[in-house]
């Protein structure tokens, strides 16, 4: 129970682990909750690890990928993911495409980021790319020639999804990557399951996607935009307030690396098959839920210059950030307080 | 003898009345032959949908059909914005919490890393101490990842 203003400010409680490859934040407006609250989020992160990570090859995802060409059963689960993926490509005319699995792999992407950073002692021709760090630049991000088969036709439209029972078709020669989506679909399920069971107000952040439910923390929910989800909350960039619904990031300045003498991001062009070639530097977008701002974040990086009409047309509080600094707030988001971009 | 013009009408008349009932019979039995016709050469089976369509059937089952009614209120909606836009806010006294509400472990501002995993213990029944000066948590960091 709140007792009073001033201890009001101090009932909640946060618990930061790694969790899918990247940091789980958890914040409860009720102290009292984090431990139940916890436990609740890692086990939907570990549901949706075991279903849609491509990472492992014991995962439901990949034995999918694997059956490409014919119809298997699917958990309701891995439907779901799926479903939020095929709808992302539906509302950004498949600017968000599930189906670049095999394009991301040809680029170097085909193990946990982890194992870019770190890489372990292994011969060379099973070497992974190296990853880069922040403070090697963002010039020289765009791969100047095309990765060879990568280019392959994206097939999302004709992924066929089966209800009863639950049951999935993937073209032949498509793998499903299901990263952009699936982590944000799992932080708006996490944070309703925290409120569901414990009635408390909760923020979860995977990797900077962040969903919230239940009643707001005082004053709204705390969330510093920057770059780099790892950078502390003195990072350039804005602090903002939300009451609801999720906000995130994307950005051409994390996860890159080299693959030959190429530097690469995550960000994928679908019309390509290549790393998005940079416009924006990061793309920040609040919306209903995570999954809607993840989208958004995601289309809006790949979309570039036209994304600054798509978003305002949708109404999307938005911050975008040019590869040079410039600073674009859209549809409501606040002014920047401190406009101390890099 | 010939025939008068009102007996002519009168068989006209029921001439015409045999070839409605013909054709009325013949269009119930070719529906029928129609119906099976098409019943065998489109046998019921699973319904599916590709990725592209935004129409959906739902299954048999009422519950299934509600969750698919939900789900597929859920695809044809499009991005929607938050409730409220929002707000500037200044970067916060930070504070970083201990569960049970206490205030004990503050964090400076200037904490550029995350934290390391910190086993969180239950609240403790005591009350906890009241602060005087406001405080919020630290913001949470959105960047790319």
């Amino acid at each position: 129970m709140l007792a009073s203003p001033s201890r009001c400010a101090t009932e909640f409680a946060t618990a930061r682990w790694d969790a899918l490859g990247t940091t789980v934040v958890l914040r409860v407006a009720r102290a009292s909750t984090i431990v139940h609250a916890r436990s609740l989020v890692e086990a939907e992160l570990a549901a949706i690890d075991s279903t849609c990570s491509r990472f492992r090859a014991d995962s439901e995802l990949e034995r999918v990928n694997a059956s490409a060409g014919r119809f298997i059963d699917a958990s309701p689960l891995l439907l779901e993911a799926l479903e939020t993926a095929l709808r992302a490509a539906r509302l950004t005319g498949g600017a968000v495409d599930p189906t670049l699995g095999e394009a991301i792999m040809l680029a170097g992407y085909s193990r946990d980021f982890s194992e870019l950073e770190h890489p372990r002692d292994a011969p060379a021709a099973d070497r992974p790319p190296r990853a880069l760090a922040a403070e090697d630049g963002l010039a020289s991000t765009v791969p100047c020639r095309p990765i060879r088969g990568a280019r392959r036709a994206s097939g999302w439209k004709l992924i066929e999804t089966r209800q009863d029972p639950p049951g999935v078709r993937l073209p032949a020669g498509v793998r499903l990557d299901l990263g952009a989506t699936a982590k944000a679909l799992a932080a708006d399920r996490a944070a309703a399951a925290v409120h569901e069971a414990t009635g408390t107000g909760v923020l979860v952040s995977l990797g900077g996607d962040i969903a919230t439910a239940g009643p707001p923390y005082e004053g709204g929910w705390a969330i510093h935009v920057t770059d780099d989800h790892r950078a502390g909350p003195d990072a350039p960039g804005q602090t903002i307030a939300i009451s609801g619904g999720g906000v995130a990031t994307s950005s051409t300045t994390v996860r890159r690396w080299l693959q030959g003498d190429r530097v690469m991001h995550h960000i994928l062009d679908p019309t390509t098959g290549q790393p998005v070639r940079p416009v924006w530097r990061t793309a920040t977008v609040a919306a209903s839920s995570c999954v809607d701002a993840n989208i958004a974040s995601t289309a809006a990086v790949v979309q570039g210059r036209s994304a600054l009409a798509w978003l305002s047309e949708l109404k999307l509080p938005s911050r975008l950030v040019g590869v040079a600094g410039d600073v674009h707030l859209l549809a409501g988001w606040p002014q920047d307080r401190s406009s101390s971009e890099r | 003898m010939p025939r008068t013009p009102s007996k002519a009408r009168d068989a006209a008349l029921a001439r015409m009345r045999r070839i409605n009932g013909w054709l009325i019979a013949g269009a119930v039995l070719g529906t029928g032959l129609l119906t099976d016709v098409a019943a065998q050469a489109f046998p019921g089976g699973t319904i599916t949908r590709r990725a592209g369509s935004l129409s959906a059937t739902p299954s048999s089952a009422a519950q299934t059909v509600t969750a698919d009614r939900r789900r597929a209120a859920r695809r044809r909606a499009g991005l929607t914005p938050p409730a409220e836009a929002p707000r500037a806010r200044h970067r916060p006294q930070v504070v970083e919490p201990v569960a049970g509400g206490s205030t004990a472990a503050a964090t400076p501002a200037s904490a550029a890393t995350p934290a390391p995993v910190t086993p969180v213990t239950p609240a403790p029944v005591a009350p906890a101490p009241v602060v005087q000066a406001p405080v919020a948590p630290a913001a949470v960091v959105s960047g790319g990842s």
